[in-house]
């Protein structure tokens, strides 16, 4: 059997498939259909300081080979995400990554420092580029916000610190450097790309907030790209997300530099699309007498060596 | 709840472009109550394009089937409607809350494809019926004359050629009056002008509970008729649903009384799709349906 044991930093993980925040709930609604803990890692849906509303409907439109949503990071708040969904996480013999958003750098550091107090969690994701809400993306676009903010978040805690970056900048790499002088342990790469979406009769938006997120197989391509230009620019470890729906397209992002991937969207139309993931990787590995899924990652051939 | 394949046993073209599907699935079919709803892939799983389920109300389960029955709207009921007796559909079901017991009086409005689940509804009612009706005869009691529910059914569309299951009221014994919106059968107008009718000659007594499924103008008409007579009323809301199992927090409608902001907005998927009119922001429903 091939290995598929994965570091990222100080993370270890049986496997390189996690599912992506705000995909997977708190694991809790999808227990009857999913074994959890056959996953590499769970993250869960953003949590923020105080409770969140969210947006008003309609949040969510389908676009050709994707999706875009506007949830507007509906959460509990960290109060009673500690008291009520951890506790259900925790039960699980899954890496448990909490992602986390603030409208400040101290939000930031605040989250990170109240989690690290808690039992049950293996790293920290700080979401600082979700475009559905004021404040998300502003980080993500400018390095030296970003730079700050992960810093910040680093010196609050012991749990690895895991930076997930907007696609929506000029130059990607920019922001990944600027994360991994920050004191980052990884990279999650990418976010949503900001799109829109019209209805001709009525000449209204699709969606409430007007713009949104796109993501699912249409942005696979763009992810990618994303994730080969970051692996040649830093060296800490990066998770691959966007448009992943099967074995197929997570090896791409491997063998494009990424050492671990996030399964999104997919989980909406197969709820099981991560396990399915796991299982096809093994037998790429197999197939290919490949010992050790470690060996795929970055492996990318070219004539040209770029 | 489960992921699934489902065989197409039956295929048939009920009225212009609305298509009825009779789907293998045992437990699907044993564990399925009224109001709750199928979701189901229309492609072939490698082809992405549309990407995401549909979701179908259970229309009626039969041994080991149960049935869902779609009007052509868009891309994904176009593609699901050209797919064959014989063939496979990936299925998530059942999903949702389910309507609540029905009372011993109660009324149905439906609107176009809103009838489906609420035919299941008279269908899961008569069978309650005739279980009771079975029991009392068992234990010899003499109160079998009156046991049986006391339905009604209003049914809308837009013409008479789209007025769905008239037929299974009938064989239900469930009473069916009609409206169409150009007159071609029953009531020149609209559904919910029958109901109004229904409540105001009843004034006085106990009102039976209504259950309504439909377009969301029209809902919100049946909410605020139901409101005035102070009748109980659930309905079946709709929205675009990403996931269908309250993962992604797409499918929302506003709730009535917000103690705290993270109860807004409930998920259509799991905290409904039948929510009791009363538990909602009748002002702010505005969803993608209009
Ligand atoms: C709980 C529930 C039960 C339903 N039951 C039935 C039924 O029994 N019979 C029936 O004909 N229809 C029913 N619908 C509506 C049905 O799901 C939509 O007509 C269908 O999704 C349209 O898909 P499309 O690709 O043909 O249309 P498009 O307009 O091309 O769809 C584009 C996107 O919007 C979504 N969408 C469009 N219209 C609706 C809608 N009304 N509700 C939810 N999502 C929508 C689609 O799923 C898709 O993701 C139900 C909807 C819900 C939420
Ligand atoms: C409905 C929805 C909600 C999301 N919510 C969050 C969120 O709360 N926090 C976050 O960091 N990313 C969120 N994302 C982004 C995903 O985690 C992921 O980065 C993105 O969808 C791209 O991957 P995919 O194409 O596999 O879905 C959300 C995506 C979707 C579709
Ligand atoms: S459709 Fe995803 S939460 Fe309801």
């Amino acid at each position: 059997m091939a290995s598929l044991t994965t570091r990222l930093g100080p993370l270890r993980l049986k496997n390189p498939v996690l599912t992506a925040s705000g995909t997977f709930g708190y694991g809790q609604e999808l227990e009857p259909l999913v074994d959890l803990s056959r996953l590499g890692g769970v993250v869960c849906k953003t949590v923020t300081r105080h409770p969140r509303a969210g947006n008003a409907p309609p949040r969510t439109c389908e676009t050709a080979a994707g999706m875009l949503n506007a949830i507007g990071l509906q959460n509990v708040g960290i109060e009673r995400f500690v008291d009520e969904k951890l506790p259900y996480l925790r039960r699980f013999d899954v890496p448990l990554i909490v992602n986390v958003a603030g409208e400040s750098v101290e939000d930031f550091a605040f989250l990170t420092r109240a989690l690290s107090a808690e039992s049950g969690i293996a790293a920290i994701e700080l979401n600082i580029s979700c475009p559905n809400v004021a404040h998300g993306l502003d980080f993500a676009t400018d390095p030296t916000l970003t730079e700050e903010v992960v810093a910040h978040a680093r010196a609050a805690t012991h749990l690895p610190i895991i930076a997930k970056l907007s696609p929506n900048v000029t130059d990607i790499t920019l922001i990944a450097r600027a994360a991994e002088a920050g004191g980052a342990h990884a990279l999650s790469l990418v976010n949503t790309f900001v799109g829109m979406a019209v209805d001709v009769r009525t000449r209204r938006p699709r969606l409430s907030n007007t713009t949104g997120g796109l993501s699912g197989p249409a942005i696979k391509p763009l992810a990618l790209r994303a994730v080969y230009r970051c692996a040649r620019a830093v060296q800490i470890p990066i998770i691959g997300i966007g448009g992943i729906m099967n074995a197929q397209d997570a090896l791409e992002f491997l063998i494009a530099g990424a050492n671990a991937v996030q399964i999104g969207t997919a989980t909406f139309v197969q709820p099981r699309a991560a396990l399915d993931v796991i299982s096809g990787i093994e037998d790429y590995l197999e197939a290919n007498s490949i010992g050790d899924v470690t060996q795929l990652v970055g492996s990318l051939v070219t004539d040209s060596g770029k | 709840m489960q992921q699934t394949t489902a065989l197409i046993r039956g295929r048939d073209e009920v009225a212009r472009g609305h298509y009825r599907l009779k789907l293998l699935q045992a437990d699907v079919a044993a564990a399925a109550r009224a109001g709750q709803f199928a979701h189901v892939l229309p492609r072939r799983a490698d082809v992405y394009d549309p990407m995401l389920r549909r979701a179908f109300s259970i229309l009626a389960v039969e041994g080991d089937t149960f049935d869902i029955l779609f009007r052509v709207e868009g891309r994904g009921t176009a593609e699901l409607s050209r797919r064959r007796t014989g063939e496979e559909l990936d299925i998530v079901a059942p999903l949702g809350r389910p309507f609540a017991a029905v009372p011993q009086r109660a009324v149905l409005v439906g609107g176009g494809v809103g009838v489906p689940p609420l035919a299941m509804l008279a269908a899961q009612t008569r069978r309650e019926d005739g279980r009771h009706r079975a029991e009392n005869i068992e234990q010899n009691t003499l109160r079998q004359t009156n046991s049986s529910h006391d339905l009604i059914a209003f049914v809308g569309a837009r013409s008479k050629e789209e007025l769905l299951c008239l037929e299974m009221f009938a064989d239900l014994q469930v009473a069916a009056r009609v409206a169409t919106d150009d007159g071609s059968a029953g009531l020149h107008g609209r559904v919910t002008e029958l109901l109004e009718a229904h409540l105001a000659a009843q004034a006085g007594e106990k009102h039976p509970t209504i259950y309504a499924c439909g377009p969301l103008p029209m809902l919100r008409a049946v909410a605020a008729t139901c409101a005035r007579y102070n009748a109980p009323c659930q309905v079946s809301l709709e929205e675009n649903m990403p996931c269908g199992i309250g993962v992604c927090n797409g499918c929302v409608v506003r709730a009535a009384q917000a103690g705290n902001d993270y109860e807004l907005y409930k998920r259509i998927c799991v905290d409904g799709p039948v929510m009791w009119t009363h538990e909602l922001d009748w002002q702010h429903a505005a969803t993608t349906r209009g």
